[in-house]
């Protein structure tokens, strides 16, 4: 009976270290969420020269632009941010996917617990950091304010960060005048494969998009060189722009709506967007209207355009 | 301790615990809490002494210190007793100063209720005399106004100016700066200085285009000279960009903005300006401007089909305060 008791002694005191310690492992053992830390660089595999050089003027293919926001974006002048009171604006969150940079994001741990109260990504040049918060806050009031990083929360289900953003300001969807509201959200997964990130926005606009927008970029993660945290501060200086009006074409305008026609011989109906060009079936409609250019007038075609309009020399060979 | 100064040092950490409390409440940006109050009614701390409270009319800044409160724009009439058990809760100092930004009802209307509930600082060397209500400053414009519309004679202005008044309350400047023939002719800005907060009253009104009043003296000329002193007067998070700090500008409708939500709303106007400016010179007559629809791609966000304030009617003033004065100004 004695040896009995013993075991179940052991065997009790074993459990009672097992119930101690098992919440602590499973801090740091296979049962504990993903974490999303870590420099992530951006291996521009997809979309790079938009991402990068930007897109040709006035070519919104492919965004479900509704009447409205294909007459905001036909009446949009690039000319309008470099007014000294937009130089420093930075880019609404849906920049994250839309650009070229790499992020840095760190977590905000609770002590007690360990478990995440808040991932940041750092801040790059045009984007501002912005925060995902894990702990369950609601989002803030109708009336609150509207920042440049929006309102954020997330949560893990499997290897997939999903998070709702709302509270940002109006701003662009692609460099060239495309824009959407300030009652834009977005839907955001952070899809994590190991070394590899696909992060999936969704983004919906009751009154620029007639569908939501699907954007997707890939990350890599990058332990060897650490991405930068912090964007780089930003002071707004003269560019040209007349400061005692704001650059704008009026309807029927803008001179730019032929460029992707002229580039990639792509109708111009097909140019000014709306949701139908965002979907396959829609090349069948094209098919009679289209006509494929003789030579190579694609990023070639923007050099002969750029060389032609006088522009920079560093594009004519990218 | 003095019991008034206890309750006092006790009215602001009270908030902060309330907030903790109350599960309805949120923290936003790091440095602004609100507290939903019941009845559609929200309540903004927006600095450590400096409050918003929306949805009780248009919305009404609240500064206290050790000064007592200065209240800008009092709400309807409707919700006026309710506005003064909120600042009580906010300070046990006397309601000094009213200052109104225009004359309209939703703004003006709690001015005699609030102003009874405070104690003029011209008594602060008299404690014993009758008790007289609180300042009530606002434009000349406003006095006017408000003395043909049939308001009571304690809810008028009891300061006002031509251009501009300065005060010194609350260890902070305050300029109430006259901007002529904007949303009325009776409109003024309020610049705290130490807080950085502007109220803008109705020459913004996020939820809407921005009610031009011509008959009141409004224009869009005037207008667009109010947000461009506005955005004149904010300072955004610069250089540092990612703080995400800077002037705030409380609208007289509508959510808390910073300069560059002014900026994007002053380009919208400047936006429709023009267009309605090139029909005009085009010698199209007003049916012809509403037909050709200038606003399609603002008035989903900022238009309206019904109501006070459609905007047809914000087309209209525009296309009546060009042909009216004929003037230009960015």
């Amino acid at each position: 009976m004695a040896f009995i008791r013993i075991l179940t002694a052991v065997a009790a005191s074993f459990i009672g270290i097992l119930m101690i310690v098992c919440p602590a492992l499973a801090q740091f053992g296979g049962a504990a969420e993903p974490d999303l830390s870590g420099s992530w660089r951006s291996p521009l595999q997809e979309d790079a020269g938009p991402r990068t050089r930007g897109p040709l003027p006035a070519d919104y293919s492919g965004l479900p632009l509704n009447d409205a926001g294909k007459a905001l974006a036909l009446s949009t002048s690039i000319a309008r941010y470099s007014a000294i009171d937009r130089q420093c604006a930075m880019y609404p969150p849906q920049y994250l996917v839309l650009g070229p940079f790499g992020m840095k994001v760190w977590a905000d741990l609770d002590p007690s617990t360990g478990s995440t109260i808040a991932y940041h990504i750092g801040a790059w040049e045009d984007r501002t950091e912005a925060v995902i918060w894990m702990d369950g806050r609601p989002h803030p009031s109708a009336n609150a304010p509207h920042t440049r990083a929006g309102f954020e929360t997330g949560q893990w289900r499997g290897n997939t960060l999903t998070t709702h953003t709302s509270h940002i300001k109006m701003g662009m969807i692609r460099r060239n005048g495309a824009q959407v509201s300030d009652e834009t959200t977005l839907t955001s997964h952070y899809i994590r494969n190991g070394n590899l990130l696909t992060v999936l926005v969704f983004v919906e606009d009751p009154v620029y998009l007639s569908e939501p927008l699907p954007v997707s970029k890939d990350f890599q993660l990058n332990d060897a060189r650490t991405v930068s945290g912090t964007g780089p501060p930003c002071s707004p200086s003269y560019e040209g722009t007349d400061p005692n009006s704001v650059a704008h074409y009026l309807p029927g305008t803008n001179p730019l709506t032929d460029e992707l026609y002229k580039t990639h011989g792509v109708p111009k109906e097909a140019a000014r967007g709306g949701a139908e060009t965002m979907y396959p079936e829609y090349r069948k409609k094209l098919k009679d209207a289209y006509v494929r250019p003789e030579k190579c007038l694609s990023d070639c075609g923007l050099a002969e355009r750029l060389r032609e309009l006088g522009g920079p020399r560093a594009f004519e060979d990218h | 301790m003095h019991t008034r100064a206890l309750r006092y040092l006790l009215a602001v950490p009270a908030f902060g615990v309330a907030l903790l409390l109350g599960g309805q409440s949120t923290a936003f940006a790091q440095h602004l809490d609100s507290q939903a109050l019941g009845d559609g009614i929200e309540l903004f701390r927006i600095r450590p002494n400096f409050y918003v409270l929306m949805g009780a009319g248009a919305n009404v800044a609240i500064q206290v210190g050790s000064d007592g409160a200065v209240v800008v724009d009092t709400g309807d009439a409707a919700h006026a007793d309710r506005l003064v058990a909120e600042l009580k809760k906010l300070t046990p100092r006397p309601i000094r100063y009213l200052i109104n930004t225009t004359a309209d009802a939703d703004h003006v209307g709690g001015n005699e209720k609030v102003a009874k509930a405070g104690r003029n600082l011209r008594q602060l060397g008299n404690p014993g005399a009758n008790v007289v209500p609180a300042a009530i400053a606002a434009a000349e414009g406003a006095l006017l106004r408000m003395s043909v519309d049939k308001y009571p004679e304690s809810a008028w202005p009891s300061e006002s100016f031509p251009e501009s008044m300065n005060l010194y309350l609350n260890d902070e400047g305050i300029e109430v700066l006259h901007q002529p023939n904007a949303h009325t002719d009776a409109d003024s800005l309020v610049f705290f200085r130490r807080s950085d907060v502007v109220m803008a009253g109705d020459i913004i009104d996020t939820r809407r285009f921005p009610m031009i009043d011509v008959a009141n003296g409004g224009s869009i000329s005037g207008e667009i000279a109010a947000l461009n002193r506005i955005i004149g007067l904010a300072i955004s998070s610069i250089p540092i960009v990612s703080r995400e700090a800077g002037t705030v500008i409380v609208p007289g409708h509508g959510r808390l903005l910073d300069k560059i939500d002014v900026v994007e709303y002053r380009d919208m106007i400047v936006i429709l300006r023009d267009r309605i400016e090139h029909l005009i010179k085009q010698g199209k007559s007003l049916a012809e401007v509403k037909a050709a629809n200038p606003a399609l791609d603002y008035r989903t966000r900022y238009g309206n089909d019904k109501g006070s304030w459609t905007t047809d009617m914000f087309v209209e003033a525009v296309f009546n305060s060009l042909t009216a004065d004929g003037s230009k100004q960015h």
